[in-house]
């Protein structure tokens, strides 16, 4: 099992927290993971370090990072923005490729499937990890869940009336800012990427039907279910089944040669 | 410029150091432990928070992944090994100034064990930590049950009767004294001078419902002034509204703030 290296990228003014795992000097692959957004960075958190930490022992160097506003990069979470996210995205490739000559593969989890996209030009591959049908679409789910949460019983038991009043721009307890929203709702898959995709969806997504000819992994109810409960009360994900998810994710670059 | 800098730990772990505002009076550092399975940020990113709203009043606070969680691998290594050690590196970088510990759910449970064992320990903070249920927890069971609809109650009786099912429940995830013995271990906390601040979530009603529950938890060491008791119904366990978790990070900062260093 490899060692998680914690770095600062990123620049002075946008600094950035990234953790490496594997030895990037002899890595065969590299891989740049675009974590989730707002709540479920949290929740997705550890299945993506122990994914990259199972690559690194195949031989890729991976590179987690969070965005300025959130996690443990600089930025206040008023600061977070895809416009924003995207940058930071450059800035992670920019570090790996100064580091390695080896093939990048851009991976984008959820909605950060959409800051990956937005940089695919920049990356040998794309892999697209339970994108998000739309943004206005999620949107809507967010403000859906958010008011059944406030209305939950079980997480306000003794509060007299519900739902908890909601808090302008914050949603599911995270900032969700007027300008994010904003960009959530233009957010779309309109453009397929230039470059190779893999696709590692549930059955669901509309991208295994407008992308057909992606390279394309179904995930298991028990892989993609890390995302359903805010409380992280899924405690069967890591299991052989998330395994078998990042080995495929592992072959990415042989089937290319 | 980010307040923040990477701390290197024990057996390949790290963490993370929010430095304390310079041209402040020296105060204790502050630990955070992780709120359940949730890495070093905590949920919503509160841990971060916290830590710069207590760096901003004059304490360093270190935040990291014990074994299992977040970035850390599994250990060999016990928890008070590995926090013993995160003391022992803040003291070379620091000064030995003490520590104000804990958080929320386990993060209470592991601040409570240490605060037991290490003598450096200034101040412990739990949240929704262990509580006992007694005659008052009845109390508010009856209180909860005739406030809601008569509609409500077949549902609230059935599900007391009928057979819970095989999840996981809280003594798997937590980790509590032997029934009886809170109030010597309190007594014990307090012997060495420890300043305690307890806050109690609406949303742990499946085992605190009522305030009296905290003095029949620790007896008659929960009048000792040092300790700091506060029951929030209107808050959930994980503090989801902002304006709850501004509350609580103020609330902190000013008991932080009473708290002297070493």
């Amino acid at each position: 099992m490899s060692v998680s290296q914690p770095e600062y990228i990123g620049t002075a003014d946008r600094q950035l927290f990234a953790i490496v795992d594997g030895n990037l000097a002899k890595a065969d692959a590299l891989l740049v993971v675009c974590a989730p957004l707002l709540h479920e960075h949290f929740m997705g958190y550890r299945m993506l370090a122990l994914a990259c930490r199972r690559l690194a022992s195949q031989g890729w160097a991976t590179l987690r990072f969070d965005y300025f506003g959130s996690g443990d990069s600089a930025g206040d979470d008023e600061d977070f923005s895809l416009a924003g996210a995207s940058a930071d995205t450059r800035s992670a490739i920019a570090w790996m490729r100064e580091r390695s000559r080896a093939p990048l593969l851009l991976a984008g989890v959820r909605g950060g499937a959409w800051p990956a996209t937005a940089c695919a030009d920049a990356a040998d591959r794309l892999l697209l990890w339970q994108p998000l049908a739309s943004g206005a679409e999620w949107l809507a789910d967010l403000l859906k869940a958010d008011l059944a949460e406030r209305s939950d019983r079980e997480r306000f038991p003794l509060l007299p009336e519900l739902p908890k009043p909601g808090e302008d721009g914050w949603l599911l307890g995270s900032c969700c800012s007027a300008e994010l929203r904003n960009e959530l709702l233009f957010a779309d898959w309109t453009e397929p990427p230039q470059v190779p995709v893999d696709l590692a969806t549930h059955s669901e997504s509309i991208l295994v039907d407008r992308w057909p000819y992606a390279r394309q992994i179904t995930l298991s109810p028990t892989v993609a279910g890390w995302v359903d409960k805010i409380d992280m009360q899924n405690r069967k994900l890591f299991g052989d089944e998330l395994w078998a998810a990042v080995d495929w994710i592992g072959t990415s670059f042989e089937d290319r040669a | 410029m980010s307040p923040e800098e990477i701390v290197e730990l024990s057996a390949d772990r790290f963490g993370i150091l929010t430095q304390a505002a310079q041209g402040l009076p020296l105060r204790p550092a502050v630990v955070l432990f992780n709120v359940g399975l949730v890495h070093r940020v905590g949920p919503f990113r509160q841990q971060v928070h916290l830590a710069r709203r207590l760096a901003a009043l004059g304490h360093p606070v270190l935040r990291f992944d014990m074994p299992g969680i977040g970035d850390s691998g599994f250990s060999a290594s016990t928890e008070f090994d590995v926090i013993s050690d995160a003391f022992d590196r803040l003291d070379l970088r620091l000064g030995a100034h003490g520590y104000i510990i804990g958080g929320i759910c386990a993060a209470a449970d592991r601040g409570w064990n240490i605060s037991l064992a290490d003598p450096r320990v200034r101040g412990l903070l739990l949240i929704d930590a262990i509580a006992r249920p007694g005659r008052s927890f009845r109390a508010g069971q009856a209180k909860l049950f005739l406030a809601r609809p008569k509609a409500a109650w077949p549902g609230m009786v059935l599900r007391r009767i009928l057979p819970h099912t095989k999840e996981p429940g809280e003594e798997h995830f937590r980790d509590w004294p032997e029934a009886g013995t809170e109030p010597a271990e309190m007594q014990q906390i307090l012997d060495k001078d420890i300043r305690v601040l307890a806050i109690y979530t609406g949303g742990i009603a499946h085992y605190f419902l009522h305030s009296g529950q905290f003095r029949e938890t620790f007896g008659k060491a929960a009048d000792d002034p040092r300790v700091e008791f506060e029951f929030w119904p209107d808050c959930d366990h994980l503090i989801m509204s902002r304006s709850d978790r501004l509350r609580l990070h103020g609330r902190i900062g000013d008991w932080c703030a009473s708290i002297k260093p070493l």
